[in-house]
């Protein structure tokens, strides 16, 4: 998966994110519901926070794009090698879309928020750990026996 | 201690019947909303490898989603069926299936 595709799957699920919670609060509103899932406070700052990094992106790609169909080279001028007016923005607002949708996941399923406890980014921090631990003691083991610890 | 012969509310219809039946068993609104999500993303996931050799998880787990989604939304409409915890929860673990779909292929 390269850059290309990593960025399209970054827009893909700004999009879904948007209008699936789009869908439920319209739903919602429309039909005079009495559970919306605009009640929780949480939801509406991540869809308007993954909405304001989706619109931030588009501006900052027709930036990058005016800025591209807009440069010039003298003849004696050598050519970029580099796409280096592309770069920085466009990442920087689907990685805080992307961090409000984690930050979503992990506060309603993984049971997240709590500093102490069962439901506390330790847990998440131990099994990691945990994990990299065990690969420690399997290259261990790879280097002393030689063989693969696979 | 048990209740048997419970008496029904005063709702009528099959949507007072479901109200009441998730006001007495809590749990059963959630357990039935897993239900359908499992059974479309197991049906769904065995059908396509049957019929084409190999099957997309993740995708049948969006869709998947989407579908327990719409019955969430359905279940809002009549009080007393769902609560918002699990509507949202469903919601979120429709976007965390979509993350991982969108991250699993190449998309071009």
């Amino acid at each position: 998966m390269g850059l290309k595709d990593i960025t399209i799957s970054f827009a893909m699920v700004m999009i879904f994110t948007v209008a699936l919670i789009g869908a439920g609060i319209q739903f919602a509103s429309l039909n005079n519901a009495d559970i919306s899932i605009a009640d929780n406070n949480e939801i509406s700052t991540y869809q308007d926070g993954t909405n304001a990094a989706g619109k931030a992106y588009s501006v900052d790609i027709n930036d990058s794009l005016n800025a591209y169909s807009k440069t010039s080279l003298d003849s004696d001028q050598e050519a970029f090698t580099g796409g280096s007016f592309l770069q920085p923005t466009i990442m920087t607002q689907t990685k805080d879309s992307f961090g409000n949708i984690i930050s979503m996941i992990y506060v309603h399923i993984l049971g997240g928020g709590g500093e102490t406890g069962t439901n506390s980014y330790a847990t998440i921090l131990y099994i990691i750990t945990g994990t990299l631990g065990i690969l420690i003691v399997f290259y261990v083991y790879k280097f002393a026996v030689g063989k693969n610890p696979d | 201690m048990a209740k048997f012969n419970l008496e029904l509310g005063n709702r009528t219809g099959f949507d007072g019947l479901i109200a009441d039946v998730s006001t007495t068993v809590p749990s059963f609104i959630p357990f039935l909303l897993a239900f359908v999500f499992f059974t479309i993303w197991i049906v769904g996931y065995r059908q396509q490898r049957i019929s084409s050799g190999t099957g997309d998880a993740p995708l049948w787990g969006t869709i998947a989603g989407v579908i327990t989604s719409s019955v969430a939304l359905l279940m809002t409409l009549t009080p007393g069926i769902i609560n918002s915890e699990t509507l949202i929860i469903t919601f979120v673990v429709t976007i965390a299936m979509g993350l991982v779909t969108f991250f699993s292929k190449d998309t071009v």
